[in-house]
């Protein structure tokens, strides 16, 4: 396929954008309508032959997390794309190999996620039950993660300060084992 | 009795106590001393544990061969006597006072009240607390973690990621499992670091300055107030810059909101 090599970037960039950030407005008809609208030559059919190939090589290359000249070599052995596509291509990975990673490792995740921690401290000043004022501080908590569907699963607790000092003394553990496996 | 009558009742007798001091007297000591076992499994227990359904009261006052109308107002006033006392805080020596003296209750049953005091002040005072504290979610029970570390996957040849699986459980029984990565791991540590030290700070608040906050935050009626250079004190913590004063039912609640993220309550 010959043409404009912004134009082929910009398909391939879209290819990624559809595929791997899952935005389900970019289709073929799209990319072809707003790529390659007074190009005849490039059919749907054909656009769908190169999406093929560029996301096989972009999977392998993500699987093996391959530098630049192990995906160079990967797609010369293969004979999968020509000298426009390659570059094209090596220019997507350089910029977008971390995000491509980042979906990866996600997608191959079943569990849960975390996605965010809300707090905020109340003091119970004085209640009707009874007749002595008292300055009792509780932490509320509110954590929000998304299951695998992305549905939003909100738990939100209290806790006092003896229960806030043992989850502080849990997260330390936890970053304790976390640096000795990153070798901080 | 119908006047201003301030006791550690209220400034007032209420009805029900005054029910009781009506009935009691020709009643026999060893039914008060029944009905008054039955008023701390009460206030022990509340009211849905075994035996204090109707047909339950209606038994219990056949077997006393009373009608179940002064039965109940007995039991009435009994529970209003200890329950106030229990939330005065008061002295013994007080309450004494204010049950012979003032509501001019027999020697009979001041003993014995003051004897269910002696024995049970301490738990039915948490109890009260625990049964009224509001809280604005439940509390955790359990909390339990994993690290993992992914070493490879269908779609990667090698992942060699750590990965913490947390598990949370709360008192009403819910579990939440959830997968945290490194990133949002460090996310986490440093809220939970950060309202560890704000909440020990709070701890040392001045009760002078607590006053004062509250009193600002009735009169602004629980909006929000903008901090001012006299709560500066309060703001050492750079990130708190919402106090915010509320009221849920009968509690009053000063708060700390987190950079303006709050949720409903």
């Amino acid at each position: 396929m010959s043409v404009d090599p912004k134009l082929l970037f910009a398909f391939i960039n879209g290819v990624y954008k559809g595929h791997y950030e899952k935005d389900a407005e970019i289709t073929l008809d799209f990319l072809k309508e707003q790529i390659f609208s007074d190009d005849d030559s490039v059919t749907i059919e054909v656009l769908e032959d190169l999406r093929d190939r560029v996301l096989r090589v972009l999977k392998e290359a993500a699987k093996h997390d391959w530098d630049l000249p192990n995906l160079e070599t990967y797609i010369q052995e293969e004979g999968l794309l020509g000298k426009q596509e390659t570059d094209a291509v090596i220019k997507l990975w350089k910029l977008r190999k971390n995000d491509i990673h980042e979906v990866v490792y996600k997608d191959s995740r079943y569990n849960n996620s975390f996605e965010k921690i809300s707090w905020r401290i109340d003091s119970k000043v004085k209640t009707r039950h009874s007749t002595q004022d008292y300055n009792e501080l509780f932490s509320i908590v509110e954590l929000l993660s998304k299951d695998t569907q992305g549905k939003d699963k909100v738990m939100r607790f209290e806790m006092n300060r003896e229960e806030l000092s043992g989850i502080v003394s849990q997260i330390e553990q936890i970053e304790a084992h976390l640096n000795s496996f990153t070798g901080q | 009795m119908d006047g201003i009558l301030y006791t550690f009742l209220g400034p007032r007798v209420p009805l029900e106590v005054r029910k009781l001091i009506a009935l009691y007297p020709n009643w026999k000591e060893e039914h008060i001393d029944a009905v008054l076992t039955l008023v701390l499994k009460y206030l022990h227990g509340g009211p849905n544990q075994p035996g204090f359904t109707q047909d339950d009261f209606e038994i219990f006052a056949s077997t006393l061969g009373l009608d179940e109308d002064s039965v109940a107002a007995v039991f009435t006033g009994l529970y209003y006597i200890l329950r106030s006392a229990v939330r005065s805080k008061l002295k013994e020596e007080l309450i004494e006072k204010d049950l012979s003296q003032e509501l001019k209750l027999t020697p009979f049953l001041v003993g014995r009240i003051l004897t269910v005091l002696r024995k049970s002040q301490t738990r039915l005072e948490g109890q009260l607390l625990e049964s009224n504290t509001i809280r604005g979610g439940t509390s955790l029970e359990a909390f339990k973690w994993r690290v993992d570390v992914g070493v490879s996957s269908n779609s990667q040849s090698r992942i060699l990621q750590p990965t913490i699986l947390m598990e949370m459980y709360t008192k009403d029984g819910e579990m939440h499992r959830f997968e945290v990565d490194v990133e949002k791991f460090q996310e986490l540590r440093y809220q939970v670091a950060r309202l560890h030290r704000t909440h020990c700070l709070c701890v040392w608040m001045p009760p002078r300055q607590s006053i004062l906050i509250v009193l600002m935050l009735f009169a602004t009626h629980t909006k929000e107030v903008t901090p001012s250079p006299r709560m500066t004190w309060y703001n050492r913590e750079k990130t708190i810059d919402v106090i915010r004063g509320e009221q849920r039912g009968d509690l009053h609640f000063l708060s700390i909101i987190n950079e303006r993220e709050h949720f409903a309550s």
